[in-house]
C-alpha cells in the first residue's frame, strides 16, 4: 500500500494584496493566507490514490508557525499526519534550498513510495521544487503529470501534457517524485465533519536539527539567488472609452480600428 | 563569459544565442542539442553566428527515450568541462524540467521565465512576473547560474555559422521510460502566433454564444482565445487557448478582450500585445484600465454591431 508524501506552500493569497501603483508598493499586511492553489490538486490526487490503494498520505510543508493552517486544511482533504519544517534559519530559503530542506525531511520519514508536488507555486511560480527535490533524493521524477495512470507496488505510468497538445506516457519505478499539473483533477471541498475531525490529526515540527540540516546550506546563507527589489508593474495603455448606444459605440471602436492600421477582410 | 545553452527544440536556439550574447555579454557560447529529436538537422538550425561549438547529445535511437533524462546528464558533462558563467534552457515544459535539476546537479543558482536578463556590477540580474502577475520581481546572482528564457522573448540571431560539432554520447540510464507518445488533436489554431487574437470571457453565458465571434474573428483574420473559467473550469475551449499567466503568452498586433474583467492573471498573458481593446458591460473592470480602447457595453449588443460597422466602412 502506498505511502504518499505531499509538499504544499502556505502563500499570501495574490488576490488580496494591496497594490499601490503610484507609490510602487505592494503591501502584504493584513492579506488572507491560503494554500497554493495548485497544491490543493496535489492533496487531491494523493487522497485519491489512497481512496483507491490504501496506504496513508504525509503533508510536509516548509513554512512557518502559520503553516500550520495550511497543512489543518490538508488533513482535512483527507492526508493523514503533517509535518512542519520550521525554524528561523529556514527564513530566506530560495526554491532549490527549501528543496533541500525538502528532502531531509523525505528522508527522516524514510519509507516512502510517492512524492507528490505542484508544477508551481502561486505566489512565485518557479516550479524548481519538484525537479530539484528529484535531484537531492536521486529517484525518478516524472513533470507536468496530468493523469496517473497506473500505480503498482513498484512501479507508476503517467500521462504528462506538454505543449501544443503533446501527451507522453511514461513509467518509473517507485519510489519517484512527481509533479502534476492543475487539470489533473478537481480538488474537493472537505465537510465540516473532516474539518473538524482534522484537528485530532497529528502535526509535528520539525527543526534544522532535527532534520539535521547542513547550516551553511539552508537560509539565506545558502541561497544563491537573491530578490532585490519588487515593483508595480506598469501599464502605458490610452485608455480611450467609448460609452453609449451600441451602434453608436461600435461605430467609434471601427473607426478607431481603422485608424490603428488594422485590416478589415 | 563561457555560455552554454540548450532547447530540445532547436528553432529557439537561436533565441537564446542573442540572450548569451546581446544580454549578458558571452563572448564564447556553446550551443547543446538532441541529436535524434525528430527533426532532422538540428545543429544546422543551431548553427547561427555567434556559437562555437555545437554539442549533440547522442542518445539511443529509439525515440522513446526520455528527453530531459538525456538533456540534464549530456549537459552536465557539458557544464563541467566548459565551466560556463551561466546556462540558458528555453523555457518549454521540458526546459523547465531540465534547468532546476541541472542547476541542482551543478550546485548552481536557478532563475526560471528569466525576463530581460543582463548584467548588473557583475552580477546576473533577471525580472520575473510574481505574485500572480502583481509584482516584478528583481532577482540577481553572483554565482553561475541556470536560467530559463520564455520563448519569443528575444529576437533569433541569424547569419552563417560553422561552428565545432561534437557528437557526445549519452547514457542517462532508463530512470523514466517512455512508453508513448500521442498528440491530442489541437486543431491548427495557435494563439501565440497570430497577429490578431479576440479572447472570450465570463460574460459569455453559454458555449453557443462564443460562435458571436466567429463572424468578427474572420473579418479580422484573427483567432479565438479565452480566459480561464473558459478552459479550465467550464471546458468550452481546450487548454491550449488559454490567455494568461497559467497559460499562453500572446503578444499579437491587436488584443480584444471581450467579457473579461482583466483579472491581473489574465493580463500577465496579454500585457505586451500591441494595441488592446476592451468591451465589458462594468464600466469598472479593472481591464479598462489595460486597454487602449474600450466600449462600455453589452457584448451580445456590441459584438454585432461591431462586425456590421466593420463591414460597412473597410476600404
Ligand atoms: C494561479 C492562478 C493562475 C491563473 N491563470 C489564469 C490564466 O492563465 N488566464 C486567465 O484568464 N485567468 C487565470 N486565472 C484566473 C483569474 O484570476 C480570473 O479568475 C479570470 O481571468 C477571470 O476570467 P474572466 O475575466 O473571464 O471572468 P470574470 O472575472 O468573471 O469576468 C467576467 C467579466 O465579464 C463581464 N460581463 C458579464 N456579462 C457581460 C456582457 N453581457 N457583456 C460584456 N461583458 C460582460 C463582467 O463585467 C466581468 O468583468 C488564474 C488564477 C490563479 C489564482
Amino acid at each position: 500500500m502506498p505511502e504518499i508524501i505531499v509538499c504544499i506552500k502556505h502563500v499570501y493569497d495574490e488576490t488580496d494584496l494591496r497594490i499601490d501603483r503610484v507609490n510602487n508598493r505592494i503591501d502584504f499586511e493584513g492579506a488572507k493566507t491560503k494554500i497554493s492553489d495548485d497544491d490543493k490538486n496535489a492533496i487531491e490526487e494523493a487522497v485519491r490514490i489512497k481512496e483507491k490503494h490504501g496506504g496513508s498520505v504525509t503533508v510536509l510543508s516548509l513554512g512557518g508557525a502559520e503553516a500550520r493552517k495550511s497543512i489543518k486544511e490538508a488533513l482535512a482533504m483527507g492526508c493523514d499526519k503533517g509535518r512542519l519544517l520550521v525554524d528561523p534559519v529556514f527564513d530566506g530559503s530560495d526554491a532549490i534550498r527549501t528543496a533541500y530542506v525538502l528532502s531531509l525531511a523525505v528522508k527522516k520519514i524514510g519509507k516512502f513510495d510517492l512524492v507528490i508536488t505542484a508544477s508551481g507555486s502561486t505566489d512565485i511560480y518557479s516550479g524548481i521544487v519538484g525537479p530539484s527535490l528529484a535531484e537531492f533524493l536521486k529517484i525518478p521524477l516524472i513533470t507536468f503529470v496530468t493523469k496517473i495512470s497506473e500505480l503498482s507496488s513498484n512501479k507508476i505510468t503517467a500521462e504528462r501534457t506538454l505543449e501544443e497538445g503533446l501527451v507522453e506516457t511514461v513509467e518509473c519505478d517507485l519510489p519517484a517524485v512527481v509533479s502534476i499539473s492543475r487539470e489533473i483533477n478537481q480538488p474537493r471541498f472537505p465537510t465540516l465533519l473532516q474539518i473538524m475531525s482534522a484537528g485530532k490529526k497529528e502535526i509535528l515540527e520539525w527543526n534544522s536539527q532535527s532534520l539535521g540540516a547542513e547550516l551553511s546550506l539552508v537560509g539565506k546563507t545558502g541561497s544563491k539567488i537573491q530578490v532585490e527589489a519588487l515593483n508595480v508593474p506598469k501599464s502605458a495603455r490610452k485608455r480611450i472609452i467609448f460609452e453609449g448606444s451600441p451602434e453608436d459605440t461600435a461605430s467609434k471602436l471601427a473607426d478607431a480600428l481603422l485608424k490603428e492600421g488594422i485590416e478589415v477582410k | 563569459m563561457t555560455s552554454v545553452i540548450f532547447s530540445e527544440n532547436p528553432r529557439l536556439v537561436p533565441e537564446l544565442v542573442t540572450a548569451a550574447i546581446e544580454k549578458l555579454g558571452a563572448v564564447d557560447v556553446r550551443a547543446v542539442v538532441l541529436a535524434s529529436s525528430q527533426e532532422t538537422g538540428a545543429s544546422k538550425i543551431a548553427s547561427v553566428k555567434g556559437v562555437s561549438k555545437i554539442y549533440e547529445l547522442k542518445h539511443d535511437a529509439s525515440n522513446l527515450v526520455s528527453q530531459e533524462q538525456v538533456a540534464v546528464k549530456g549537459l552536465e558533462i557539458v557544464c563541467n568541462e566548459a565551466r560556463p558563467s551561466f546556462v540558458l534552457v528555453a523555457a518549454t515544459r521540458r526546459g523547465r524540467e531540465v534547468a532546476p535539476r541541472l542547476a541542482t546537479r551543478l550546485g548552481y543558482a536557478c532563475i526560471t521565465d528569466a525576463l530581460n536578463p543582463r548584467l548588473e556590477e557583475g552580477r546576473i540580474v533577471a525580472e520575473r512576473v510574481v505574485w500572480g502577475g502583481n509584482a516584478i520581481a528583481k532577482i540577481s546572482t553572483k554565482d553561475a547560474v541556470v536560467m530559463t528564457i520564455p520563448p519569443k522573448a528575444h529576437e533569433p540571431a541569424t547569419g552563417e555559422a560553422n561552428p565545432e560539432l561534437r557528437p557526445l554520447e549519452v547514457n542517462p540510464g532508463a530512470e523514466v521510460r517512455v512508453v508513448g507518445r500521442s498528440q491530442k488533436p489541437t486543431g491548427k489554431v495557435n494563439i501565440k502566433d497570430a497577429d490578431v487574437v479576440i479572447s472570450a470571457g465570463r460574460g459569455f453565458k453559454k458555449k453557443e454564444d462564443l460562435s458571436l465571434l466567429d463572424e468578427l474573428a474572420q473579418l479580422l483574420n484573427g483567432v479565438i482565445g479565452a480566459s480561464r473559467p473558459l478552459t479550465s473550469d467550464l471546458g468550452w475551449m481546450p487548454e491550449e487557448r488559454q490567455v494568461g499567466l497559467s497559460g499562453v503568452t500572446v503578444k499579437p498586433k491587436l488584443y480584444i478582450a471581450v467579457g473579461i474583467s482583466g483579472q491581473i492573471q489574465h493580463l500577465t498573458g496579454m500585457r505586451d500585445s500591441k494595441l488592446v481593446v476592451a468591451i465589458n458591460t462594468d464600466k469598472n473592470a479593472p481591464i479598462f484600465q489595460e486597454c487602449d480602447y474600450g466600449v462600455v457595453g453589452d457584448l451580445y449588443c456590441v459584438i454585432p454591431a461591431l462586425i456590421r460597422a466593420l463591414r460597412s466602412k473597410k476600404v
